[in-house]
């Protein structure tokens, strides 16, 4: 009767592990990106302040959404993350495959390590959150405290 | 409302990354943004220093068929505003670089060794030479210190110390000039010093009763700003040129500095005598044009009469009350001081400045002179526009500035140096039809052409002659070139500068 209970409780316990530990992951992945933004900032802000103010405001976002998935996530911030990263990411490569548009045309801008690596987050913070989305939101939510 | 110890730690965890954290990091660019907006030179009282000549560099050695120089690139001090030490990265130390006199068809080598803590690269401007010799922006000369700082390109032809560079000189006399070209940071080294003269002389000039010796001056134009303590001010992204390239955005549309030098010194003052002077005006500014103009105006006649441009004498002089001189422009012109009594002080102005920058430099005519020289109404030998209906190819290239941080294109394309934008064959000869907006000096390398037309209509005043570099505010210019000489993949680009470093440029390849 004690191991049956110790097993059920184990079964029980393992998807809350499991959300938990992928809604750590996904929290250090956003806070990875916003770094990687702020890193760029000042450069990005003295030479354009208009795409200095994009990245602040992607900065801002991905902190909030990091703190957030620390502490127990709720179904619209898994929502809003993944608008927010699916956006950046979309963002990234419209500039990069089609262009920064500009008068009647667009200019394409060039690939760097620093903001292929934030978008390779990006993506894999989006596959994090979609799988959070797919588990019971027990499993994901901590205990109110 | 009651907030729990988890609500409190999550509030100031928010607060923190989402907040505090980026805001915190905004401080240092808009501190930056403010200070580049505030700093103004230290004041200088106009036409106080004597007008410096470069120094003609000697050959270390010649031979038969070649004269043989070499240059150091490095760091020195110069004392441009009095009082002040500057440093400067110059050609053998100084600003500008010492001068080369050249012969039309004798070929110069110039071994350039880096001993800067950056790479450089050397382009002769106007020159017709081989490509590997042509100073392409990604053809560096590492430090000799070993040290490569930034590496943004790989592509080029990559040499450690030294470089030989190989001038044939198979082109009329002109005055030229050399100054650095690195990819991305051409801008700020050339500000800091890298430039230079290089003048090809031929028989026919030799023949012309132009004057000469004393009374054949250079006056380089530039324009800069000093911080407080005397230092160059240049808006880098990063000032050690070894990361980041690039301006602080309300540099975007070029450096303009707030003091006007020229041959290196402040509003400097040149004494003259009752007689003509050759004043061979090169725009070595990263950005500024300037409207020329004496003041006051001799009594009778013209303020300059033009002898050549670019690319060498004209056939005939043509008289100007103003010259507009874009950067890297180069007008060769006559005044004659004869005009003015002795203690006359004649202001070189710029008609397009305000308060300090709308002075240049001073002239007092401050003896009576002899004169022997004069102004044939032929100048160069007559040398037929190339035949508009024999051009192979009309190609269309569009110049747009960057503006609010968006890149400086050419077709709407930023710079790749593995993309040619145009293949012209050796010894055809081509329209280009080039679009500016707003304001861009476009050069062209390789090649010296002729402006066809501007708008639909006729060539602009300033348009005469070979040149290689069109300064168009606006609209467009038709120019006819001949791609003769060398095959090879060259570069052409906006002469500002800092519209240069943020991609304006392109390659063509003659093939």
């Amino acid at each position: 009767m004690t191991v049956t209970t110790r097993r059920n409780a184990e079964q029980i316990a393992s998807p809350k592990i499991a959300g938990r530990r992928l809604a750590v992951g996904a929290a250090g992945m956003a806070f990875a990106s916003e770094l990687i933004h702020l890193w760029v900032l000042p450069g990005e802000f003295t030479l354009a302040p208009m795409r200095g103010a994009f990245f602040l405001l992607v900065a801002m976002a991905q902190g909030a959404l990091a703190v957030n998935l620390l502490f127990g996530p709720r179904r619209w911030t898994l929502r809003l993350g993944l608008i927010l990263n699916v956006a950046i990411v979309a963002t990234w490569a419209f500039t990069r495959l089609v262009g920064l548009p500009m008068l009647i045309t667009f200019v394409r801008l060039p690939v760097g390590w620093l903001d292929l690596t934030a978008t390779a987050l990006e993506i894999a913070l989006i596959a994090t959150l979609i799988a959070l989305r797919r588990m019971d939101p027990s499993a994901v939510a901590r205990t109110r405290g | 409302m009651k907030l729990s110890r988890r609500g409190f730690l999550r509030l100031g965890m928010l607060g923190a990354a989402s907040v505090a954290l980026p805001l915190g990091r905004m401080i240092g660019p808009m501190n930056e943004l403010a200070e580049a907006g505030a700093v103004t030179s230290p004041p200088v009282e106009p036409f106080q220093v004597p007008l410096p000549i470069p120094p003609v560099l000697k050959p270390v050695r010649s031979d038969a068929s070649a004269d043989y120089y070499e240059m150091v690139q490095r760091e020195a001090t110069a004392e441009i505003l009095p009082g002040y030490r500057t440093t400067i990265w110059g050609y053998e130390g100084i600003f500008p670089g010492p001068t080369i006199e050249a012969r039309s068809g004798r070929q110069v080598i110039i071994r350039q060794r880096n001993e800067l803590p950056v790479p450089v690269v050397t382009h002769l401007h106007g020159g017709v030479t081989p490509p590997e010799s042509d100073g392409y922006p990604t053809d560096l000369i590492l430090p000799v210190s070993g040290h490569a700082g930034a590496m943004h390109h790989h592509s080029g032809a990559v040499t450690h110390g030294t470089r030989d560079y190989v001038y044939p000189n198979q082109q009329r006399a002109a005055m030229l000039w050399y100054h650095d070209h690195r990819m991305d940071f051409t801008g700020p080294q050339v500000y800091r010093g890298l430039a230079g003269l290089y003048i090809i002389r031929d028989e026919i000039e030799d023949a012309l009763p132009l004057p000469r010796g004393e009374r054949e001056v250079p006056l380089v134009i530039t324009d800069r700003t000093f911080t407080a303590d005397g230092e160059l001010y240049y808006p880098s992204l990063d000032p050690t040129l070894q990361g980041r390239p690039g301006v602080v955005s309300s540099f975007a549309n070029g450096m303009f500095g707030d003091t006007i030098l020229v041959n290196g010194a402040p509003w400097p003052v040149l004494e003259v005598g009752t007689a003509r002077y050759r004043l061979r005006l090169l725009n070595a500014s990263n950005a500024r044009p300037y409207l020329l103009a004496l003041d006051p105006p001799p009594p009778n006649g013209p303020a300059f009469i033009q002898i050549g441009s670019d690319g060498g004498l004209l056939e005939q002089p043509i008289p100007h009350d103003e010259i507009l001189i874009a950067p890297a422009e180069r007008f060769d012109v006559v005044v004659d001081f004869g005009q003015y009594p002795v203690g006359t002080s004649v202001r070189l102005v710029n008609r397009e400045g305000v308060g300090p920058t709308a002075e240049v430099m001073r002239f007092d005519v401050a003896r009576r002179e002899e004169e022997y020289s004069e102004i044939p109404d032929r100048l160069a030998r007559e040398e037929p526009l190339p035949d508009p209906s024999e051009a192979m190819e009309v190609r269309r290239f569009q110049f747009i500035a960057g503006f609010f941080g968006w890149p400086s294109t050419v077709n709407f394309r930023i710079f790749d140096p593995n993309r040619i934008a145009a293949r012209p064959r050796l010894d055809t000869t081509e329209i280009w039809e080039l679009h500016a907006d707003p304001e861009h000096p476009i050069h062209l390398h390789l090649v010296q052409f002729r402006v066809l037309s501007r708008n639909g209509g006729p060539p602009g005043p300033w348009d005469a002659g070979w040149k290689d570099t069109v300064f168009m505010r606006g609209g467009s210019a038709q120019v006819i070139a001949r791609f003769s000489g060398y095959r090879g993949k060259y570069v052409f680009h906006c002469h500002n500068l800092e519209h240069e470093d943020m991609m304006m440029m392109e390659n063509f390849e003659v093939v």
